[in-house]
């Protein structure tokens, strides 16, 4: 047959009809399996109770992922599938996946419904789990809602801490003691951590590192491990750390000290804010601080070491700067008062670390005392409100 | 025809067919429970990978042209022994120290090194702890047996040479854990033991003796730095870190009093530990440096202490001392930290013309070089420095500074190694050598095949082993043989060395200061045979010239008083000087 022969048969009004008819058979039965094989793919899904054994199978067999997709689909068709939520609760930390507790614990409820003990333990999966962001803002809805649990303000308060910042540790310290009694514990944790040392810092260098690394967008974490590599000495790992496009004023000043201590004068003037900022006070008279002494500008120096002196009277190496420039300007009798000041300074540092030295009231009241006579006001009456009266 | 289209059916319905069972998959996917990212999408959090620490190894300087190779073959095969494992008592981890003496006065400096042993077990049949080996001809040196008369068989520290009865032959002090003991040298290559430190110091753990003349009569007085207060008995405390166990730090034992004796010249000593009011500070005391910091005529001590705060005693009266570190800057670091400090080392560095204090420390902590910027001022400059790099994971312990190059900078020699095997750190430590220069110090990379590996070392001292005018090193290491290190810089600079004989002072000369004026510039230097931890040094002075091919004034400054000048010495001289005396010995 021609080409051309073809072609008019194919146009024949009969075979058209004919055609017409077949392709509409030929639809309904396209549909029909379709919906077929939806059916039977429907029908052959495992069960709620299948899914769940073959989890747990997974999970024994070390095939985590599996066993993950699976808690999931078993999760995923029945809410309440308590195995299911067993084992991605197991699965959480060998798969450093802290969210999938975080998320059993909370399910599906509207924040504002938690329950107290909900917050706190949603809280405390998501602080475990160096979800750190996430642990403040439940923590901060749970004292909204909670204002009087003693758990969450527990947790609230320590939370600064774990990210070495004194500062924000104190100012909810202030704001609990307000409006219950504190605990003794994390009174003196705010002493040790007022005035960070290497070794102290090289404790917290893993949990900040996690947290950093679980959620790089976390500023007070990436401020901690900056505050922690400050305080180790490592400068550069500092100035790596804080080289982000994060235009928090802070990340700038903490910049500015590690380029300073570092004696690279240039880059920290770039840094610094022309006056004194709001935030991070002390941390921007020891920059200043530290350039006036490259510049050998004493005079300068001393008042900017004064001054962060002032902002962070606990703080130790403010103190030693302080008295260092004191003893270049041959100020004998002040650099004799900021000297023992100094020495006090350690002295609490010291008993802070040893808490079994402060096991009475009579032993809190001395620590006051001497928060007192360096200066530190809003320790001296936090350590009194543990005390009691 | 038909067969065709049918065809295309079958396959248009087995697709249908599988686009259903599809459509059942994607249902299920739809039901999976996804609260938890929805969590992390709320904050944006995303993971990040954090750069990787390297430590002091990704910040090494490209510093060249000192370095120091390894003698083999010297004879020396004296390893220190510091205990049998998993005893884990606190003595053990102190280490020995070395010294250079020439005890035959043959000119050529022989070494004594000082063992340990089991601290809590001295059996009867022990043998000596003391180790001296004679130098036979250059780098080769022979064990001294009995015949050298000294005995001594407890756990020993510190070796602290100096010619205390001033007969021109020097003595030999051995510190230890519960003992100690006092040679004096006969001249004839023996010595005999004198019971009067054995006496004084009793059953005091000392770790650094040293000799000074503090009262300015020509004879050397001891300060002894004193550790802590441990019993000789097992089972001793044991702490844990990261699930093992390790040495227990010395907070867990009571701190004791440093000694301080004045020394009669008759061969009898007094005990001014008390009344001049050294033994109202109790710390747990490692190394000691005695000089005039302040050039007022007397001498000040200071004194590191290990996680304590050091200690820095300035002469009020004739033996009354007064403690000043606080006020002085030197208590504690520049962040206001105690620091375990070990070894100790007192030299001009940064050439402003008053001596400098360095503390070697724990780890974690650096190193901390106190400059001195006025009289007893002193600041801590260290903080980002290569000092600080290059010691923050590193327990030091000597500190020895040398000009290798002669280039007329002071560079620096740290003995490193752990305390104690914790998991999350190096025990074995590779020592340290920093370029010294007008710019701070560098890490030397190329600093030799021995500064490769990691060692537990401890006490050193600088002596010129092969007389080619150049300051060599001595290292005592525990578990593996002493190194001697000799130099083999590049690039050095010319010298000369001194020796110094006291008339009025002692005869030693200890503490004299001396000034070198050269074309370049001026110089200062420190006679102090005590090397800061555990050892003592040469009594030879090596001083760089750099390209100067003379120094034009030599002022020495006695400890009598006296100053004396010595004009035009030129590069590669050796020259004795007698104080008082115009013609010298070259």
């Amino acid at each position: 047959m021609r080409i051309a022969d073809t072609y008019a048969v194919n146009n024949h009004p009969a075979y058209l009809c004919a055609s017409n008819n077949e392709l509409m058979k030929f639809l309904f039965l396209s549909i029909l399996f379709a919906i077929g094989g939806f059916v039977i793919q429907t029908f052959r899904r495992p069960t709620v109770e299948e899914l769940e054994y073959q989890a747990s199978v997974a999970w024994n067999e070390t095939k985590l992922a599996e066993a993950e997709q699976l808690a999931r689909q078993a999760l995923g068709r029945s809410e309440s599938s308590s195995r299911a939520k067993e084992i991605l609760s197991k699965l959480a930390g060998p798969l450093q996946r802290p969210e999938i507790e975080l998320a059993l614990a909370i399910g599906n409820q509207n924040r504002s419904e938690l329950t107290e003990a909900q917050f706190t333990e949603a809280g405390r999966i998501a602080m475990h789990g160096s979800l750190f962001r996430i642990a403040d803002q439940l923590f901060a809805q749970g004292i909204k809602k909670y204002p009087g649990s003693y758990s969450l303000q527990r947790q609230y308060a320590s939370l600064p801490g774990l990210q070495l910042n004194a500062e924000e540790m104190q100012t909810r310290l202030i704001q609990w003691s307000k409006r219950g009694t504190l605990p003794k514990d994390l009174v003196v944790m705010f002493l040790g951590l007022a005035s960070l040392d290497s070794r102290a810092a090289s404790a917290a260098e893993d949990w900040l590192k996690v947290s950093l690394a679980a959620d790089a967008n976390d500023v007070e974490s990436r401020l901690g491990l900056a505050r922690c590599f400050l305080a180790m000495g490592r400068y550069q790992e500092c100035i790596q750390l804080l080289d982000t496009h994060c235009r928090d004023s802070r990340v700038a000043i903490l910049q500015a000290v590690a380029h300073a201590t570092e004696r690279n004068v240039r880059a920290a003037s770039k840094l610094l804010p022309a006056t004194e900022p709001t935030v991070m006070k002390a941390e921007f008279w020891h920059a200043t601080g530290l350039i006036c002494v490259e510049q050998e500008n004493w005079k300068d120096a001393e008042h900017a070491f004064q001054n962060a002196v002032r902002e962070r009277p606990l703080n130790k190496l403010f103190r030693s700067r302080y008295c260092e420039i004191l003893r270049r300007l041959q100020k004998n009798k002040e650099e004799m008062i900021q000297a023992e000041k100094l020495e006090k300074v350690i002295r609490i540092v010291q008993v802070s670390i040893n808490t079994p030295e402060i096991s009475d009231r009579a032993s809190l009241l001395a620590l006051a005392d001497m928060c007192s006579e360096v200066d530190a006001a809003e320790a001296a009456q936090l350590v009194t409100a543990v005390a009691g009266k | 025809m038909r067969n065709r289209h049918l065809f295309l059916m079958m396959i248009c319905l087995f697709g249908m067919t599988a686009f259903g069972f599809l459509l059942g998959q994607f249902e299920e996917r739809r039901l999976v429970w996804d609260d938890d990212r929805q969590l992390l999408e709320e904050l944006k959090i995303q993971p990040e990978p954090l750069p990787v620490y390297r430590g002091a190894e990704g910040n090494l300087a490209s510093a060249s042209g000192i370095r120091f190779e390894e003698a083999v073959g010297s004879g020396v095969t004296f390893a220190y022994d510091n205990g049998p494992e998993n005893q884990y008592h606190l003595a053990e981890t102190l280490g020995g120290g070395v010294a250079a003496i020439d005890f035959d006065s043959d000119s050529d400096f022989d070494l004594v090194f000082v063992d340990g042993g089991n601290p809590v077990e001295w059996p009867s049949n022990r043998t000596s702890r003391v180790s001296l080996f004679r130098c036979e001809k250059e780098l080769q040196y022979a064990p001294v047996k009995n015949e050298s008369g000294i005995a001594w068989t407890g756990y020993g520290h510190g070796c602290s040479v100096a010619d205390v009865n001033n007969d021109g032959f020097d003595d030999l002090l051995v510190t230890g854990y519960q003992s100690s003991a006092f040679y004096l040298n006969q001249g004839d290559g023996t010595f005999e033991e004198a019971n009067i430190v054995k006496t004084m110091t009793a059953d005091h753990w000392c770790v650094t003796g040293c000799w000074s003349d503090l009262d300015a009569d020509g004879d050397l007085d001891l300060y002894i730095a004193c550790y802590a207060d441990t019993p000789r008995t097992l089972p001793t405390p044991v702490c844990e870190s990261g699930g093992v166990r390790i040495h227990c730090n010395p907070h867990s034992y009571r701190a004791v009093t440093d000694l301080l004796f004045e020394n009669l010249g008759n061969g009898d000593f007094v005990d001014r530990s008390d009344s001049s009011g050294i033994a109202a500070y109790r710390e747990y005391g490692m190394g000691v440096v005695v000089a005039d910091l302040d050039r007022n005529g007397t001498m000040e001590i200071f004194v590191a202490n290990d996680g304590d705060r050091n200690l820095l005693f300035r002469q009020t009266a004739p033996w009354i001392y007064e403690e000043i570190a606080l006020t002085s800057g030197v208590a504690f670091n520049g962040q206001g930290e105690t620091m375990g400090s070990m070894g100790v080392a007192c030299v001009d560095f940064d050439r402003n013309g008053q001596l400098d204090l360095l503390t070697t420390n724990f780890s974690h902590e650096s190193n901390a070089l106190f400059h001195q910027v006025g009289p007893l001022t002193f600041v801590d400059t260290t903080q980002g420095t290569e000092i600080d790099r290059s010691s923050r994971l590193r327990v030091g312990w000597s500190a020895i500074p040398i000009d290798a190059d002669c280039d007329q900078y002071m560079d620096l020699f740290v003995a490193n190694g752990h305390v104690t095997q914790m998991p999350s750190e190096d025990w074995a430590q590779r020592s340290s050598l920093l370029r010294g220069g007008p710019d701070g110090f560098e890490e030397s990379r190329n600093a030799g095949a021995w500064f490769e590996t990691a060692w537990h070392a401890r006490g050193a001292c600088r002596v010129d082993l092969n007389n080619d005018g150049r300051d060599d090193l001595a290292v005592s290491l525990i578990d593996a043989p002493a190194a001697l290190l000799v130099n083999d810089s590049s690039l050095s600079g010319n010298s000369i060395q001194l020796r110094f004989s006291g008339t009025q002072s002692c005869r030693s000369a200890e503490g004299a200061i001396i000034e070198l004026e050269t074309a370049s510039g001026t110089t200062m230097h420190v006679l102090m045979r005590n090397a800061g931890y555990l050892s003592s040094n040469s009594n030879v002075m090596t001083v760089g010239l750099g390209a100067d091919a003379a120094a034009s004034v030599v002022r020495i400054h006695w400890p009598s008083g006296l100053t004396q000048e010595l004009r035009n010495i030129t590069a590669g001289q050796s020259v004795n000087v007698i104080e008082g005396r115009t013609e010298n010995y070259r």
